[in-house]
């Protein structure tokens, strides 16, 4: 990952945070704009969030029983199109706590999503075709969600890693026992100080 | 963008940015469940992250689908 790639996310991540401090929100409440009480279950927003050149797609949602998860309020699922197959391939959600926060990426089982498959490695690829650019006309969840993404792409490759390894080692894609393949936790200011730590020592 | 580049430089930028987080933490209300149980229903049997419509919250038969 060279210096461009690493400093960039961070000061837009920096600026969303800034942005969405300003109007007293978070991600979270982004999404669910004017819903006072969000329905388990749903997607947020409902026309769903649009970028990457139009080749990732995410939403936001909580989950009834039996997926209710105690350490969570809720997970964007983050699809990017694979040209190839013609196909949404889920590459990652990423759990947010009960203050709107980031927590953890999770690689879910294929009968979660449902939807194309890829092999991590080319996931990761597929992913970092689409983050390459700068975005321009987004809104702000979808600039965070689309920085996060760059931010922690070296993790989401480990962790597509790691899914891969659990399903070689012998778990069935469609064991309906098994919702969560793998999980990278996520401490944003940590990341930030360390971003910001690198960018000193290179000026 | 260009106030955050400075701030990422500066020795003051870490605390901002501390605040800043701080400022977004905002207890977010509790998902109810949905109306009917038949929904519960289509969710514990389909794929509750898949795309489609056809199950709440997949593709078709998946709970975290796209549509």
């Amino acid at each position: 990952m060279g210096g461009e790639r690493t400093s960039v996310p961070a000061a837009a991540i920096c600026d969303c945070l800034f942005r969405m401090a300003d109007k007293a929100t978070n991600p979270v409440l982004e999404v669910l704009g004017a819903v006072e009480i969000p329905v388990q279950g749903e997607k947020y927003p409902p026309e769903k969030l649009r970028f990457g050149g139009n080749r990732l797609l995410a939403w936001y949602h909580s989950h009834p029983e039996p997926w209710l998860r105690d350490d969570e309020h809720g997970h964007f699922h983050v699809f990017v199109h694979a040209v190839s197959m013609n196909e949404w391939v889920h590459v990652a959600a990423l759990s947010m706590d009960e203050m709107g926060q980031p927590r953890a990426w999770m690689a879910t089982n294929h009968w979660v999503t449902g939807g194309g498959w890829m092999d991590g490695a080319s996931l990761a690829e597929c992913l970092r075709q689409v983050t390459v650019v700068d975005p321009d006309h987004l809104t702000l969840v979808e600039t965070w969600l689309y920085y996060m993404l760059r931010l922690y792409d070296d993790d989401i490759c480990q962790l597509l890693a790691k899914r891969d390894a659990r399903l070689r080692a012998g778990t069935d894609p469609e064991d309906r026992s098994v919702y969560e393949l793998a999980c990278s936790p996520v401490d944003l200011l940590a990341r930030l100080q360390t971003e910001m730590a690198a960018l000193s020592h290179s000026v | 963008m260009k106030k955050t580049r400075l701030l990422m430089g500066s020795a003051l930028g870490l605390a901002a940015i501390a605040v800043a987080i701080d400022h977004t933490r905002h207890k977010l209300p509790d998902a109810r469940p949905p109306a009917t149980s038949q929904q519960q229903g289509e969710m514990s049997e389909g794929n509750p992250c898949g795309l489609d419509s056809g199950s709440p919250c997949g593709a078709d038969e998946n709970p975290c689908g796209l549509d």
